[in-house]
């Protein structure tokens, strides 16, 4: 559904913004699908309206005339092709050495003639398709004046998706009149005539089938003058893009648009015996259309006859031999109310698409069709011509208006309103619901006078709110959507605004936590569960004593520990500093109990003075004993070593953010010298991981090797991946892989050396693995030999024999130059 | 001759009963068709035969050699049947040894209880959020409207922290309940408030089989316009009914908290004697697992939210408690041991 700005302003006083006219509808449930502000105004800049004052034929041309045109400063020599460039014509013109578009008109000799610019066409300035004949103005339309002032130019056209319960809106009118309520501005309907004393002919129409016509009106207008519309018709219709026919065609196009309801003119003395008939389609009866197109109709088609054969598919579309013709007299102008479902079907079988098939498969009211009628003839005598001389208004059974019951505690409890009595009457009247009776709280409850309802509206009876129990509106024809009264509930809430109710807070709107803290640590801790971990929860309250144990420097964190006043003993004087003590305690006890194989971590909070701040931290520690895999009567036993940790600990800190990276460090003095770690992001330190010293572990009366960790978990989940994952494009040719072997310095570290492997060249090499690493026979003493596998692939394509081994070349090349190696 | 074919055959017939692997089959394969075999000399010396013999003894050769060919193709299929076989013997095993397991861990069954008991609230809209362990005794007492001379701020009750800070009218303390964390929220957001909160609390007990000096709890708090005493109701039955199951059964108890207004202890029914009464709900048939009420109006003014506006409930639940009687525990203790045959049942 097409409808422009200008046009909403026939009917209201609108004085809005484009975009805030979009939200308007977008928020009273129209949605809007496109807002387009019209293009054609750089064609038209330098384009004037001239008068021709005078033509006559060329003298080497038939076809060419030679035109003086008034452009209300000068007379200009124009040479025309155009058949309709009469003398007197208010037409659009051009003038020589202005542009056109992307073009410049140019003075010129056309066969031996000078021309002074050009007179236009609507093709021509990109206004529309039309190219019959140069634009005839109105010949209100002063010489001189730009032509961007006569059209409707500014205009801005509005697309819209109206929802299939609302055919209302399949009118400009409609949604004037939903605009109108939203923004409580007053609605001018058009007027609507009434004819009088024009006779009854009740042979014109023979409507055989009330089930799918159930109104059919017929009006017989005689010697009207078919003809080019006048400008502000076609203009009207040009700014929604339909195109101009004639000006009988053109009116009931235009009062469709208008009213969202399809009229259809018939050329009456091509109507055999003057008589309109109503039925069913006869099996095996064919049909040739407006579109050319030949229709195979069926017996449940509804179609427009007369005596003889069908002139329309009722609804959808007419035939080739009763169209109107610049040699039509008189019209037969028929306004009817079609079955919609039985619509719906024909247009579905036959494949027809026109507007007004789309209107009728929605339901419409036949109500309406007298006032479009009478609107239409209107129209017809004042632009065509002619007489109306008789009608015929088959409607057997006129609808009848329903009434429905509104309570207004009804309404604010549902939509959590504090709307008065009067306020729902306002919003109703606007979308002309017509109030009918007020029901108050009385004590002879249905005892209601309807002569209150003038004296409410005239505001002499005041009645309060508290008192009113009910409102009775009867409904709208042209709202058969509403029935009930949620319905009016839908309606009232839709003018009054969505967003203007408020929500209840039942949801909190603080956002006080990160969300991702709370994934991040059940993420960690669901890991560790999966790799063999228990979680184990100690006591906040420890012993200074096992804290020593640690020997740490005297200006570690952890030394500056909290003291209770009142501890419970003195060995849960303080509280805990770090989570190690605590979990080897839990070893002990596991060890004594002769469990082996132990691997715990425990997620909780320690505690320390930090300039006589108490500071409450989240750690994460584990431990790992024994086995790191158990026994299994196939598969080898794998012993936990600080290798073990490590690669659980890397793998999960790589889920947690892929640059944290770890690297030896020996600054924790409980750590066994050379078998300490620590993890980085950055320069900044998060935590270490390695080997227990054996003395301290004895302090803690363990005699087997440990392997710990220690995480602040508080720095991990900050940097945990906020970042969402984006896809990379994945290499579609098959990996190669290359082993590499090489003896050097035991003093180069592992990743030193992948670093420099992978710097060869990132794009091919995917991935470098340690494979081997041989310490002894034909060794050097403090050397070792390493053995590499090269993972390498290119997006380009499969790898040739030729390119690896370059690239392994390479690569043993890079390595000569950083370090001294011997390529075994 | 013909009969000459035939004891071709049959030598073929007696050669391929021993073959039993595809070495030896292509043996007999090339001695008899062959090259050299007897069969291609046949063959070849076909030329030299009269024209009337050459296509009665080529096609009695032809026919034999087929013979042959499918005889050896027979037994291959045969052999390939014998390996395929002999495979599956091979590799036939004592299904009913252990496969090799992922050796995996778990969760403790508080961090379980505390997960279940996150995942109920935030369902229902509730936001997390965290609260220090260590406050003064403004925010664990007075902003919670206790009396300067209640008895909870004895150090019989509270833990004391040893002077961090020389302010000796508000001392740092552990907390005694989550219920801090309603006024730190409170003193920084103005409603709506809707939040949980779980950490670890911490009273002067003296350890024993349902009492820890420290332990965990959940703190509730909503805050709106009008939040009402049935909304808490709502709340916790909808909790209760998620914790414990379907068909629980739970009650209001009238209690007193300095905090809230009115105030309820919150019980379900026993899910070990059904009412009946016996050792776990101490006969009285009802399990009590927190307290609830309306936020008391002075907790509103103390953080500057409107009394007269707002209205809130709060409700404080034990996660240990829960814990304990989620998995019939018979001693609070045997959480905090980490026994790991312990954590290895429930987990
Ligand atoms: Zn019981």
């Amino acid at each position: 559904m097409k409808f422009s700005y200008k046009w909403l302003q026939n009917y209201i006083d609108l004085n809005i913004s484009h975009q805030k006219l979009a939200d308007e509808l977008t928020f009273s449930g129209i949605e809007v699908e496109a807002v387009n502000q019209e293009q054609y105004f750089q064609y038209i800049e330098n384009v004037k309206v001239a008068e021709i004052i005078s033509t006559q034929i060329h003298p080497n041309s038939n076809n060419l005339f030679i035109c003086k045109v008034s452009d209300g400063s000068s007379i200009k020599q124009v040479v025309c092709g155009a058949s309709n460039c009469d003398e007197g014509l208010k037409t659009a013109f051009i003038p020589a050495d202005s542009t056109l578009g992307d073009s410049i008109i140019k003075n010129a000799m056309i066969k031996g003639i000078k021309s002074e610019g050009m007179l236009c066409s609507e093709q021509d300035l990109h206004i529309s398709d039309n190219h019959d004949g140069i634009i005839s103005l109105p010949l209100s339309a002063k010489n001189g004046t730009p032509l961007q002032d006569v059209y409707e130019s500014k205009n801005v056209l509005y697309e819209v998706e109206i929802t299939p319960n609302r055919p209302d809106l399949l009118g400009i009118l409609g949604i004037a009149r939903d605009i109108a309520a939203i923004l409580n501005l007053s609605l001018q309907y058009p007027q609507i005539p009434t004819y009088k004393g024009i006779d009854h002919d009740p042979n014109l129409v023979d409507n055989q089938d009330y089930h799918l016509c159930p109104r059919y009106l017929a009006k017989v207008i005689k010697g009207v003058n078919v003809q080019e519309s006048p400008f502000w018709l076609r203009e009207k219709l040009r700014s929604v893009n339909i195109k101009p026919v004639n000006n009988i065609v053109d009116i009931t196009n235009y009062i469709m648009l208008e009213f969202g309801h399809p009229l259809h003119a018939f050329d009456y003395d091509l109507i055999k015996d003057g008589k309109i008939v109503v039925r069913k389609a006869k099996s095996g009866e064919t049909f040739t259309a407006l579109n050319n197109k030949n229709y195979d109709l069926q017996d449940t088609d509804l179609v427009i006859a007369d005596s003889t054969k069908p002139v329309a598919i009722a609804g959808i579309i007419g035939n080739i031999g009763s169209s109107i013709t610049k040699h039509t007299k008189n019209i037969v102008l028929e306004a009817a109310n079609f079955n919609y479902v039985s619509i719906r079907q024909t247009t579905n079988r036959l494949k027809i698409n026109t507007d007004s098939a789309y209107r009728f498969q929605r339901n419409l009211s036949s109500h309406t069709v007298s006032d479009i009628s009478d609107r239409a003839t209107e129209l017809i005598l004042d632009i065509c011509g002619g007489k109306l001389v008789s009608y015929c208004d088959s409607y057997p059974s006129p609808i009848v208006q329903k009434t429905v019951k509104i309570r207004p505690s009804r309404v604010n409890k549902i939509l959590t309103t504090d709307l008065s009595a009067d306020q729902i009457i306002n919003y109703l009247e606007k979308l002309e619901f017509q109030l009918v009776n007020v029901g108050l709280f009385t004590s002879d409850s249905d005892n209601n006078n309807n002569n209150s309802i003038q004296e409410i509206k005239s505001g002499n009876l005041n009645i309060s709110d508290s008192k009113v129990n009910y409102i009775e509106f009867s409904i709208t024809h042209f709202r058969k959507d509403v029935s009930r009264e949620i319905d009016i509930i839908e309606e009232i809430i839709r003018l009054y605004g969505y967003n203007r109710i408020k929500t209840t807070g039942s949801s909190s709107r603080i956002i006080l936590t990160d969300k991702n803290r709370l994934t991040s640590k059940r993420m960690i801790a669901d890991f560790l569960s999966y790799c063999g971990f228990l979680e184990v929860i100690n006591s906040s309250f420890a012993d200074k004593k096992q804290l020593n144990f640690l020997e740490l420097a005297d200006n570690d964190y952890r030394h500056s520990y909290i003291e209770l006043d009142n501890p419970i003993g003195s060995d849960s004087s303080i509280l805990r500093s770090s989570l190690l003590p605590g979990i080897l305690q839990n070893l002990r006890l596991n060890i004594n109990n002769k469990q082996d194989n132990l691997k715990l971590f425990e997620l909780g909070r320690v505690y320390y003075d930090q300039d006589n701040m108490a500071i409450e931290k989240l750690h994460l520690s584990g431990i790992v004993a024994g086995d790191h895999r158990k026994y299994h009567w196939k598969y080898k036993t794998i012993k936990a070593d600080i290798f073990t940790v490590k690669g659980t600990i890397e793998k999960l800190l790589e889920k947690v953010n892929d640059k944290i990276t770890s690297k030896p460090d020996d600054s924790q003095p409980f750590l066994q010298k050379g078998q300490g770690l620590s993890l980085l992001y950055g320069k900044k330190i998060l935590g270490f991981m390695g080997k227990l010293d054996p003395l301290i572990a004895k302090q803690f009366e363990i005699e087997q090797p440990i392997y710990i960790f220690d995480i602040d978990l508080e720095e991990i989940l900050l940097i945990s991946a906020v970042k969402e994952k984006h896809y990379k494009d994945i290499i579609r040719y098959p990996d190669v892989e290359r082993d590499i072997s090489f003896i050097v310095d035991r003093n180069i570290d592992h990743a030193d050396i992948v670093r420099k492997i992978k710097e060869t060249n990132h794009q091919l090499i995917q991935d470098v693995l340690l494979i081997d690493e041989f310490i002894g026979k034909n060794i050097q003493v403090n050397h070792r030999s390493l053995t590499y596998r090269l993972v390498l692939s290119s997006n380009k394509g499969t790898l040739t024999d030729d390119t690896i081994q370059k690239l392994v070349d390479k690569v043993f090349n890079q390595l000569s130059v950083n370090y001294e190696i011997k390529k075994r | 001759m013909e009969k000459h074919f035939e004891e071709l055959i049959q030598q073929v017939k007696i050669a391929l009963i021993d073959a039993d692997n595809d070495h030896q089959l292509n043996n007999i394969k090339s001695s008899f068709l062959g090259k050299k075999s007897e069969l291609m000399n046949m063959m070849k010396k076909l030329g030299s035969l009269s024209a009337d013999e050459r296509p009665r003894v080529g096609k009695q050769l032809n026919l034999t050699k087929q013979k042959m060919e499918s005889l050896i193709q027979q037994r291959a299929h045969e052999i390939e049947k014998l390996k395929y076989d002999r495979t599956i013997q091979a590799e036939s095993i004592d299904l009913t040894m252990p496969g090799l397991q992922p050796q995996i861990g778990g969760l403790h069954p508080l961090t379980q209880t505390q997960r279940k008991i996150e995942d109920i609230f935030i369902t229902l809209g509730f936001d997390i959020v965290e609260g220090n362990e260590i406050e003064d005794e403004y925010h664990n007492f007075d902003a919670l409207n206790t009396p300067p001379n209640h008895p909870a701020r004895n150090e019989m009750d509270t833990f004391y922290i040893k002077r961090l800070q020389d302010d000796s009218n508000n001392r740092l303390l552990l907390r005694s309940q989550t219920s801090t964390v309603q006024v730190r929220i409170m003193e920084n957001n103005q409603p709506p408030i809707k939040i949980i909160s779980i950490g670890r609390c911490y009273r002067n007990d003296k350890p024993d089989r349902s009492h820890s000096p420290f332990f965990h709890q959940v703190e509730g708090l909503c805050v709106n316009d009008n939040t009402t005493f049935a909304d808490l109701r709502d709340i916790l039955s909808y909790f209760a009914t998620m914790m414990f199951g379907n068909d629980i059964e739970w009650r209001f108890r009238p209690h007193f908290f300095p905090f809230t207004e009115p105030s309820a202890e919150f019980d379900i029914r026993c899910f070990s004697c059904k009412g009946a009464g016996c050792s776990i709900c101490k006969q009285s048939g009802w399990l009590e697992i927190g307290g609830a009420g309306m936020v008391d109006p002075n907790v509103f003014d103390a953080v500057g939210i409107d009394s007269e506006r707002f209205t809130g409930y709060a409700f404080g639940l034990g996660i240990d408690r829960i814990t304990l009687l989620k998995y019939r525990l018979p001693d609070i203790r045997i959480l905090f041991e980490n026994d790991v045959r312990f954590l290895k049942q429930l987990c």
